[in-house]
């Protein structure tokens, strides 16, 4: 079973499920986390008790289509408000603890309200929060919140009775989105694969497998649903390279330099793993390859529907940018005849009578600073593929604008191989490369974290030799795992399989490794709260929580925003901006 | 037959098959007990509950079959060795292996008596002696030399071999049941030679509706919708073990008979439970499963009147 992957809490949580439903065979497709990552007990039973009286799989299956609705994550949480109630009534007589559970549930969400951050409640969709008031006031004889007649009938509607069948309550929450939010379910298309509860994290994993050899020390399999579904039985590295090749083209760091690449990284916890630098186009025509095609058109769709929003939130973002990176440009100096004098140049004044000596302003503005957008492209980002490429887009799109060149590249794992791939040259200012973002494949984050520093050196190099400080972002769900095992230090005795705690601690060291260079190491975390613990230990305080699109501008704002004042706060020691060779000659 | 034999009214009332009662009512008349023994028969505080395991094991014994209880802890072998023996009238003998019974032990050892040698008969030979019935209680768990001496008498030779004593014929009355637990560590693989001497009887988890009215029989005032949530609780802790969530510690059903035992004596309802289940297990993680899984049916608050009426 997959199941063995699970991390400590969400297999407790997975437990909870069992339990309620009476059935351990159940992969779910809801799982529900308290704000600290601890499973929410009550809610998780209600998950296990719709599957106890409801058809799981046509429940999938409409989740699934409700999947397909940028909206989707409101509707989860009001559907589940209706399901809670009615498997409540149901199960009430049958539970004796339910109704105390059910009010210490409702207790609970008065507690965390009352810690509410201003921020996050911005960051809620004030319809479910409402909501969800109402119903916790009603089981925890609270005063009702005040609603709007509409809410009011929200509230009313949502108190599913104990009676449905599966026809019926499928029946009873199409009608429900239809009435309140034009919602058709039936036209909409059913996504492949599972989500989870709020807090997404595919239990499923649609890889491509290294299996048998040293490559998979825990001889697992896994289901390839998706992606590179393709035989993975390889016998070497050579063809494993091979294969990348044929999928993300002629690699665009090869030869000497790539040599040099691979022999700082390619050690300790990634010695048996490899890198591989691609450009953004993937090669078409490959049938698994079709796959990633789609969803390359789904990210343009969802940015296209969401395009009003997203551009207005790239320039609330980029003009809270352009304040706070006043301190970190300087315009491209021009020679001139006035202003600060180039001493290496003064000598021409006396001699040739040049007045050209002085540096003065020019009008292009260069930036002291870039950013590496680094995008997780593994499997289990699956359900939020188009919202990592439309948070990309919006990102990338800002930085740019204010003149900061910021790259974008995804990385994934594939055979041990770890793609690193860019997606978003320095400058350019079309989004094609990242909307073609799909996951597919492991994560080897430690590796990724790595390369991405000597990858930003190398275009920071290309760009006009100038070494610039380094901010990287990277979009994680914070579990890395990988194929490829940590080889044991001694070299002797078994790898240890990169994945839980050992592939947690490979990457929080190579997160050391980047902030040792200098670098800012950010995270934006999209991920269910059972990895928040690892999000903590990779990336310290330096993340960001989001849990939909719209929360990304003011967030990132102020996570640059910090990540500047640190870099000021640090300014003189470790970088200022330095020419590599002069250009003058 | 006595007319106080509870079981078998017992086993009427259960519609246990008629001829197989009629069986047991011939062997009664067949073999009287002496008056002296009637001491030595059981009187189990609980009949078992489990009409199958009833019917394969009374045919067994009807045939001069020996009898091989296994399954995992606390699944009523022991209480049903005393039910078969009472319910067949017969003096019983236990003989525990796993403390390492030796041979003298079982067969019995010359004694000095301040005058004379004599011989002092074990458990295995008086039992053998008196068509008794004698509980090899985690037979598995035997010595090799305590095994050899038993096989000549658990074959169809029937007689026990006592070095320096005599051969002891086995009365066609006796006969011997042994239990056997697997499914945890400790557990050693049963002897060929000896396993094949018995015909197995694999005790399986208690029915849900015999659990129901187990718990009324033990506790008489326990209100019948908690005897219901704490038989689900087995069920789903149950449910748990078997899966491999957790081990099967936690789910025996001694354990919730002795929570309820201390509830009943007015410890709230958490801290027995955790007592006589969650703490049986020493993997913290699985404490938490465990722990879950109580939560989700039992307050950990409750007093004894909410339990019992
Ligand atoms: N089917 C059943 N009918 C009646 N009581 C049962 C049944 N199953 C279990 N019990 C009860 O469970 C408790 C444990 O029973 P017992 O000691 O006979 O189990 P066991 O199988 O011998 O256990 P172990 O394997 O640990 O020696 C007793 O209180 C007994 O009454
Ligand atoms: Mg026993």
């Amino acid at each position: 079973m997959l199941v063995r992957n699970y991390s400590g809490e969400q297999r407790r949580a997975l437990n909870i499920i069992w339990n309620a439903a009476g059935d351990y065979s159940l992969v779910p497709d809801f799982m529900a986390f308290a704000r600290d990552g601890s499973p929410d007990f009550y809610m998780n039973t209600v998950v296990g008790l719709s599957c106890k009286y409801y058809d799981s799989e046509r429940l999938r299956d409409f989740f699934g289509r409700v999947s397909s609705f940028v909206r989707r994550d409101e509707f989860d949480d009001l559907l589940w408000l209706g399901i809670e109630s009615a498997v409540y009534q149901r199960e009430e007589g049958e539970r004796f603890s339910l109704s105390a559970l059910r009010r210490e549930h409702g207790e609970d969400f008065f507690r965390e309200h009352a810690t509410f951050s201003r921020q996050q409640m911005m960051l809620q969709s004030m319809l479910t929060l409402n909501q969800q008031e109402a119903r916790w006031a009603f089981v925890t004889g609270r005063r009702a919140p005040v609603l709007t007649p509409k809410e009011t009938r929200i509230r009313d509607r949502l108190l599913f009775p104990g009676t449905d069948d599966t026809d019926a309550l499928l029946e009873r929450m199409r009608d429900f989105l239809k009435e309140f939010f034009r919602a058709d379910v039936d036209n909409a298309l059913p996504i492949r694969g599972r989500r989870m509860f709020r807090r997404p994290r595919v239990p499923v994993d649609r890889l491509v497998v290294r299996v048998g050899g040293s490559g998979d020390p825990s001889g697992r399999l896994r289901r390839n649903e998706h992606g590179f579904a393709l035989d993975t039985a390889s016998k070497n590295r050579a063809e494993d390279l091979e294969f990348i090749r044929e999928h993300f083209g002629e690699a665009v760091i090869k030869g000497s330099e790539l040599e040099g690449i691979r022999q700082k990284l390619i050690t300790g916890a990634d010695s048996g793993a490899d890198i591989y630098f691609a450009g953004e186009t993937v090669r078409s025509g490959n049938r698994e390859l079709k796959d990633a095609a789609l969803q390359g058109e789904r990210n343009r769709a969802y940015v296209r529907d969401n395009a009003r929003f997203i551009t207005s939130a790239r320039h609330r973002l980029a003009s809270r940018l352009e304040a706070a990176l006043s301190d970190h440009s300087f315009s491209l100096p021009e020679e001139s005849r006035g202003g600060r004098l180039e001493a290496g140049k003064a000598y021409r004044l006396p001699v040739f009578k040049d007045g050209r000596v002085f540096l003065r302003e020019g009008e292009e503005k260069e930036r002291d600073i870039s950013v590496l957008l680094l995008l997780d492209a593994s499997t289990s980002r699956m359900n939020t593929q188009e919202l990592i490429a439309a948070q990309s887009v919006l990102i990338s799109g800002a930085l740019e604008s204010c003149s900061v060149p910021t790259l974008v590249a995804a990385f994934r794992s594939l055979r041990g191989i770890t793609v690193l791939q860019i997606l978003k040259d320095f400058g350019a200012r079309d989004d094609d490369g990242i909307l073609r973002y799909f996951a597919s494949g492991w994560n080897r984050d430690s590796l990724a974290l790595r390369a991405s520093s000597l990858l930003m050196d190398r275009y920071d190099k290309k760009s006009r030799g100038m070494m610039r400080k380094h901010i990287i972002m990277v979009l994680t769900d914070a579990s890395p795992n990988d194929s490829v095992g940590i080889p044991s230090p001694s070299g002797r005795g078994r790898d240890v399989s990169y994945e839980g705690e050992p592939a947690v601690r490979a990457a929080s060291d190579a997160a050391d490794e980047v902030r040792g260079s200098g670098a800012i190491l950010n995270a934006l975390y999209y991920g269910s709260g059972a990895n928040l613990e690892n999000l903590h230990r990779i990336y310290g305080k330096n993340h960001l929580r989001i849990r939909a699109l719209s929360q990304i501008g003011l967030g990132v704002a102020e996570l640059l925003e910090s990540s500047l004042r640190e870099l000021e706060a640090r300014e003189g020691r470790v970088y200022t901006p330095r020419r590599l060779e002069d250009p003058g000659g | 037959m006595s007319e106080d034999n509870r079981i078998i009214q017992f086993l009427e009332n259960e519609s246990v098959d008629s001829a197989l009662l009629d069986g047991v009512r011939e062997y009664t008349e067949k073999y009287p007990v002496k008056e002296e023994l009637k001491e030595r028969i059981p009187r189990p505080d609980c009949p078992y509950y489990g009409k199958e395991v009833w019917e394969k094991a009374l045919s067994a014994i009807l045939t001069v079959k020996n009898l091989l209880l296994t399954g995992p802890r606390a699944t009523g072998k022991n209480i049903f060795a005393e039910n078969l023996a009472a319910l067949f009238e017969r003096p019983a003998w236990n003989i525990s292996f796993h403390v390492g019974a030796d041979a003298a032990y079982i067969l019995g050892t010359d004694t000095f008596d301040g005058e004379k040698v004599t011989f002092r008969p074990g458990p295995l030979t008086e039992a053998s002696e008196k068509g008794g019935f004698a509980v090899l209680d985690e037979v598995n768990m035997a010595k090799n030399e305590a095994l050899s001496v038993m096989h000549s008498g658990l074959d169809h030779r029937r007689i026990l071999d006592i070095p320096g004593y005599r051969k002891v014929d086995i009365d066609p009355a006796s006969r011997f049941i042994g239990t056997m637990n697997y499914g945890y560590a400790g557990t050693r693989e049963m002897n060929e030679a000896l396993c094949s001497r018995f015909v197995v009887l694999e005790m399986p988890v208690i029915a849900e509706g015999d659990m129901e009215r187990l718990l009324k029989t033990r506790f008489p005032g326990l209100k019948p919708q908690m005897a219901s949530q704490f038989s689900k609780l087995f069920y789903e802790l149950n449910n748990k073990a078997e899966n491999g969530e957790i081990s099967d510690r936690a789910p025996d059903l001694r354990g919730l008979l002795d929570a309820l035992d201390m509830m009943s004596m007015g410890t709230p309802s958490g801290a027995a439970l955790d007592m006589c289940i969650t703490n049986k297990t020493f993997d913290r993680y699985e404490r938490g499963l465990v722990r879950d899984v109580i939560r989700a049916r039992i307050p950990a608050d409750l007093k004894k009147e909410s339990i019992f009426g």
